[in-house]
């Protein structure tokens, strides 16, 4: 799967721009599932029809765009200047390699007054405008490297990894029957205020409503308290900030965790948000939860995960697939 | 016999946890230690302020001989003694009414400091020995400032207005914590309720002066069980009682707080299970050395958990006791207690019951 | 005939924090199920009622008051055996030292006491309310292995206070909000025969109020009502609180002059007091009434709602106080909106 990651967490695409990496991941699924299908938003739907008598419509949704920052002003001397798209932790992401959608170059830096500029290099206003406009997007370079054991540091995890653990489920089901309907999701517009998903679920009206997204742990250097951690498995919510889960589908996880025999955790997040609420808030209602990927300095460019918790999630997702809701 | 004859330290203990006591109306407490006590001691006083004192009077068998010839008793290590005087207070932490409003609200003045944020909420008992209401403590709500400071402390008792409130309550009435007494923890070792500082004390006076006659114990000192009044305010009632009974040595029996809640550490104080603290020194008294070392001994002796109090902080009954009249060597026994001060104190039972072997043990010892 | 207080205490026993509301589907219905033509717990974990008129034909109304109560849930174990929670809906935290509550353990429930530091322990600057990750749940273990055996991660925790009578038909209590619009609304259906319904009565017991997941607006996009009656609490008029935002004690039902709500149904309602001659205490709640009006009235194509409240003392505490005359007039309030024709409509 480390092949897959490079690949899904390659494309620039920030929150409104997602053109790029939908292409790449329509590209990917289209062999394992039975139609895909995009909305007026963006978001990619990639649906697998189910074979049980009382099959319910599953929607599992990963968000893929990434935080970012689009341009809104070239000044004279041939700075950038922007507007972020999502929480961007300039800790991070000062002093960084930013890489526009076109593919071109610059470096984030502060300027004198407590802001932040790009430098794409050019000499004045007219050279920058050669290269870059007005609206166009980009976001902070990253390469996925491995680090010691399973363990992977990249961005942007938040949350193209959601996105590989789905593929890779159709994947492993290609040929494969499952129990209910199942809508995999692939939305637009997360790091705003989970947009993409509220059309999504409006679309399709599901049942069930399982989000796969990242979450922080509570093994890091300073860390405030906090249940999961890296290598501990596929995190089940219980409760972010956005959403308090269904605590019948919280069980019903648990249990086909045990069942599969998959490596589990149980998470409580104080902050954060994630399309499960936007899933539990439409329509008449549904099941709501998620399972999420344990990550290390969530919203930087150095996010670490475990592939252990990855392959755990990808179990987990493939057995919630067959569950008899 | 009483009712509560049959009673164990612990039922007597929620018995006392559960009535109302706030210092300067005592009243309720004291009756019911009364009559525990009555078939057990030889004779039941109350002083000037309302302590009740039971005493077990030496026997005459132990009186020691005034023959020179006769071979003296070693008695090297023990300390002299004529009067022992055990103390507890039976007075817990309250407030007074100062005022009702308009409303039917009652205002309120601590009795002892108190944080306001430990109020708010709560439910409560005001009253007076002869009558009690229930109630409970207005909370404002948080997007309107809430509830941090005393002025915005009220009580609620259902009154339509001030005069309905007034054919219940008056200015100059008193409150309390109202709080369940529970058994808690996976074994029930823990105790939950208000007050245990200091009817525990209490329970553990009744229950020696109960050993000692049933076992028909002959002294050759003469005991004071002291149930003491006011000690949250100053310890008014340990002041005039030793300056009656002037005892040789003092024992005081209370609850003292400790933290457990972040493990042992420098300044944890003591550790719930372990037994009586033995304490050598507080804010108001240095303790007798040899008073301390004997009893820190004879648990050692006996196999009965103790332990030193690790922590300079806070003060009790001793601090009149020692110094009163022409003074006493003190000691205090006082069992771990967490959340002191507040509605729900918690306590070990083991420790309780540790404290009474290991008092009843330093009686003995003292022969 | 359902006594109200009776019910108001059988709902507050009840456990329903949110994310935990559908578990409280089986005792509600075995307590009046049988008093109702249907009864289900919806996907969106909301408890409906429905009582249907006898008159065909009728168009339906919505009456809602959310289910679920303010409550906490456990999130680690500290290595001396204490518990560490969140909180789930708004806990003013400076209370919770010393205060009793219930831990929902699977094996069963668990009595537990938050700590606080003696006054003789506390060091200087150590005196600020305490934050969610240093309030610590004593339940009588002491080591982590112990505790961690009987309580599981997001083991949901609420208050103990069973609560009191007081003088003057006072009650104190935990979870009344807002159990007692819960309860009132089941009490003022219960009393109306079918043959006088001018409508086919939804009861929603809503799911996730308290945190902002408004499951009424689930419910109203399921039901699709012609109006919708947003019952809750709202701030007894007590020290500290202003003459325009609280009702006093035995004074009636409060009912909300907004821009979120409907005015006309609103003052149908008012004229429907004033011929009852009911006290009642209108309040302006411009922009948001704090209830789930805001998540209902949008659902669709709209729908008008209007907002009628209890006086509650001690909001979200332990301690919750409110006067039964109110809830007693709120019943009959909700009783004659039942039964009016007129009430909806846009004339």
């Amino acid at each position: 799967m480390f092949n897959l990651t490079k690949k899904i967490l390659k494309p620039v695409s920030v929150s409104g721009r997602e053109e790029a990496v939908v292409g790449v991941i329509a590209e990917e699924i289209a062999p394992y599932v039975d139609s895909l299908t995009t909305d007026a938003m963006g978001n990619l739907i990639a649906f697998k029809a189910g074979v049980g008598e009382n099959k319910k419509k599953v929607m599992f949704a990963a968000h893929i765009d990434e935080i970012g920052f689009i341009v809104t002003y070239i000044e004279e001397n041939g700075y950038i200047r922007f507007n972020t798209l999502g929480g961007i932790n300039f800790t991070s992401a000062s002093f960084t390699h930013v890489v526009f959608e076109s593919g071109l170059r610059g470096v984030l830096v502060p300027d004198a007054s407590g802001s932040h500029v790009v430098d794409i290099g050019a000499k004045n206003r007219k050279e920058a405008e050669r290269r870059v406009k007005i609206g166009d997007t980009f976001a902070v370079v990253s390469d996925i490297v491995k680090l010691a054991g399973t363990r992977v540091a990249g961005r942007p995890m938040d949350d193209r990894i959601g996105a590989v653990v789905l593929i890779e489920a159709a994947k492993r089901l290609k040929g494969v029957d499952v129990k209910n309907d199942i809508y995999f999701c692939f939305t637009v517009q997360e790091e705003v205020g989970c947009r993409g998903s509220k059309t999504a679920a409006y679309a399709i009206m599901p049942d069930i409503g399982i989000a796969l997204d990242v979450t922080a742990t509570g093994d890091t250097q300073g860390a405030a308290p906090m249940a999961v951690k890296l290598g501990g498995g596929a995190a089940i919510k219980i409760k972010d900030s956005s959403v308090v889960c269904d605590r019948g589908l919280v069980e019903i996880m648990k249990k086909a965790a045990e069942a599969g025999k998959i490596k589990h955790q149980f998470e409580i997040l104080t902050g954060g948000g994630t399309d499960t609420s936007s899933m539990q808030q439409t329509g008449i209602g549904c099941l709501a939860g998620c399972i999420s990927i344990p990550t290390r300095y969530i919203h930087s460019s150095v996010e670490t995960i475990d592939m252990a918790d990855v392959e755990e999630s990808v179990k987990l997702t493939m057995a919630l697939c067959d569950v008899e809701y | 016999m009483s009712k509560y004859e049959n009673y164990t330290p612990t039922e007597l203990l929620r018995e006392l946890s559960l009535t109302f006591g706030p210092s300067g109306c005592e009243g309720n407490v004291a009756d019911i230690i009364k009559e525990f006590v009555a078939p057990y001691a030889d004779e039941v006083t109350s002083d000037r302020l309302g302590t009740v004192i039971a005493v077990y009077r030496r026997s005459e068998d132990c009186v020691r001989s005034a023959d020179p010839d006769e071979e003296p008793v070693t008695r090297e290590g023990k300390p002299e003694i004529d009067k022992l005087m055990f103390a507890a207070h039976m007075d817990e932490v309250g407030f007074m009414i100062k005022s009702i409003d308009g409303d039917g609200y009652l205002k309120i003045a601590a009795l002892s400091g108190r944080d306001p944020k430990t109020l708010a909420g709560r439910n409560v008992t005001v009253g007076d020995e002869t009558k009690q209401y229930k109630g409970y403590f207005g909370v404002k709500p948080a997007h309107l400032g809430g509830s941090g400071n005393f002025d915005s402390l009220y009580i609620d008792i259902g009154a339509k207005n001030k005069e309905d409130a007034e054919k219940m309550v008056a200015p100059g009435d008193f409150g309390t914590y109202r709080s369940d007494f529970v058994r808690f923890g996976p074994d029930g070792a823990y105790l939950k309720g208000k007050a245990i500082d200091d009817r525990l004390g209490c329970t553990v006076l009744c229950m020696l002066l109960k050993k000692l006659r049933e076992d028909n114990v002959k002294l050759p000192y003469d005991v004071y069980f002291c149930f003491t009044v006011r000690e949250e305010i100053g310890s008014s009632g340990a002041q005039t009682a030793a300056n009656k009974i002037q005892p040789d040595i003092g024992i005081v029996i209370e609850a003292t707080a400790v933290d457990e809640t972040k493990g042992k550490q420098y300044g944890s104080v003591a550790k719930q299970g372990a037994g009586g603290c033995i304490s050598f020194m507080d804010r108001s008294t240095i303790y007798d050395r040899e008073v301390y070392d004997f009893v820190l001994e004879t648990a050692k002796k006996h196999n009965i958990p103790a332990q030193p109090k690790c922590y300079v902080a806070g003060g009790n009954d001793a601090g009149y006791i020692h110094k009163a009249g022409v003074g006493a060597k003190c000691a205090a026994i006082s069992a771990p207690t967490q959340y002191i001060h507040t509605a729900s104190n918690v306590v070990k039972e083991s420790d309780m019951l540790s404290i009474i072997d290991l008092a009843y043990a330093v009686m003995m010892e003292m022969k | 005939m359902l006594e109200y207080k009776t019910l108001l205490r059988q709902l507050c026993g009840i456990m329903s924090i949110p994310g935990c509301e559908r578990s409280a589907f089986g005792d509600v219905k075995a307590l009046v199920g049988d008093r109702f033509d249907d009864m289900y717990c919806d996907p969106a974990r909301n408890i409906v009622l429905v009582k249907k008129s006898a008159n065909p034909g009728a168009p339906r109304i919505m009456l809602d008051a959310h289910f679920d109560e303010v409550g906490m849930i456990v999130t680690g174990v500290t290595d001396e055996g204490y518990l560490r929670v969140i909180n789930v809906g708004g806990i003013d935290r400076q209370l919770l030292p010393a205060s009793d509550m219930w831990v929902y353990a699977p094996q069963g429930k668990l009595y537990g006491v938050f700590a606080s530091l003696a006054p003789h322990l506390v060091k200087p600057g150590q005196d600020k309310v305490p934050e969610w990750k240093e309030l610590l749940l004593d339940i009588g273990c002491r080591t982590k292995e112990e505790a961690e055996k009987l309580v599981p991660l997001g083991t949901p925790v609420g208050y103990y206070n069973e609560g009191d009578d007081l003088p003057n038909n006072r009650i104190t209590g935990r979870g009344f909000d807002d159990k007692t619009c819960a309860a009132g609304l089941i009490c003022a259906v219960d009393a109306i025969p079918a043959e006088d319904l001018a409508f086919d009565v939804y009861i929603t017991l809503s799911s996730g109020e308290e945190v902002g997941g408004g499951g009424a607006g689930r419910a109203a996009f399921a039901i699709q009502p012609e109006l919708a009656i947003i019952t809750d609490v709202n701030f007894a008029l007590t020290p500290g609180v202003s003459g325009d935002e609280g009702g006093k004690f035995g004074e009636g039902p409060m009912i909300s002059l907004s821009a979120v709500t409907d005015r006309r149904l609103t003052k149908k309602i008012i004229a429907l007091a004033d011929k009852l001659e009911m006290k009642h205490k209108k309040v302006v709640e411009a922009t948001s009434t704090g209830t789930n009006s805001s998540c209902v009235y949008c659902v669709n194509e709209g729908i008008p709602v209007a907002v009628v409240s209890i006086p509650l003392a001690n909001m979200h505490s332990f301690n919750e106080s409110l006067c039964l005359d109110d809830a007693e007039a709120f019943i009959k309030l909700i009783g004659e909106i039942v039964k009016d024709k007129e009430i909806g409509g846009t004339n």
